[in-house]
């Protein structure tokens, strides 16, 4: 009875795969050597950039408002004087 | 409301130099806009990235840097050693810097031959920091290390926008060495 029962479950799991008509593993080595379009991730925070640009961002706001500054404390100067 | 108006009447003076100090900056700002589309239509790099970027390049060789290499694109200049290069794009060329400061200059002495001579002085003397900045970064790029973030987030940030408030502050004295009361 054990034989029995150890050759059925073998049969019915060899059988689907005789039903499958192509080769499991064809679509696992399909466009291996293929080059990809899109472009390849690079790390964030372990490269940097290849020719960094030398920005000179975030103070202008703060330039415009020291220039109002600066004339107001003009003004008063010379209202003072 | 009343105490508004009446600081606004007391405070003409600093009222009409907001106004001047704004409209010449937009104004300024807005014509920069459309010579930059005018260039990018026509395919060009503007000069002023041009001029900064070749400055930098030649104060970059004066520095030492060996195989120093100077190339512009429609979008910007690279310049620097192959594998060391800096990307000098319109964003970097210190022009809206000098249009703040001109903005200001015009605010307090108004439309005269006095504030228009600072205007084209201070564009120079901004773009020459500017130049000093770049080429010295370029110089840092290629020595290699940590130095150059430094300098590029930290000193060189303070030095190009505390030109421009020295210049400010040398105002006063600029005007009266011009002759003005």
């Amino acid at each position: 009875m054990k034989k029995f029962l150890v050759i059925a479950m073998v049969v019915f799991c060899v059988l689907p795969s005789f039903s499958q008509s192509e080769n499991p593993f064809e679509g696992t080595f399909d466009g291996m050597f293929e080059v990809p379009n899109d472009p390849m991730p690079v790390p964030q925070g372990v490269m940097g950039p290849l020719n960094p640009t030398v920005p000179l961002d975030g103070g202008l706001t703060a330039l415009l408002i020291a220039g109002g500054a600066a004339g107001y404390r003009q003004y008063k100067k010379k209202k003072k004087a | 409301m009343n105490a508004l108006l009446q600081w606004a009447a007391n405070n003409r003076p600093f009222l009409f130099f907001i106004g001047r100090f704004l409209i010449t900056f937009f104004g300024l700002s807005i014509l920069y806009a459309l010579y930059l589309k005018y260039v990018e239509l026509e395919g060009d790099l503007d000069l002023v990235t041009y001029w900064v970027s070749r400055g930098s390049h030649e104060l970059a060789r004066a520095l030492g840097v060996a195989d120093c290499e100077w190339a512009c694109f429609m979008d910007g200049c690279y310049v620097g050693r192959p594998g060391h290069m800096v990307n000098i794009l319109e964003g970097c060329n210190g022009l809206k810097l000098a249009i703040v400061y001109a903005a200001y200059v015009i605010g307090i002495g108004g439309w005269n031959w006095r504030s228009f001579l600072q205007m084209a002085v201070g564009l120079v003397v901004v773009q020459f920091f500017n130049v000093i900045r770049i080429g010295s970064l370029i110089a840092l790029r290629d020595g290699g290390g940590d130095m150059y973030f430094y300098f590029l987030k930290y000193v060189f940030g303070v030095w190009i926008y505390g030109s421009v408030i020295v210049l400010w502050l040398l105002k006063p004295r600029i005007d009266r060495w011009l002759g003005q009361k």
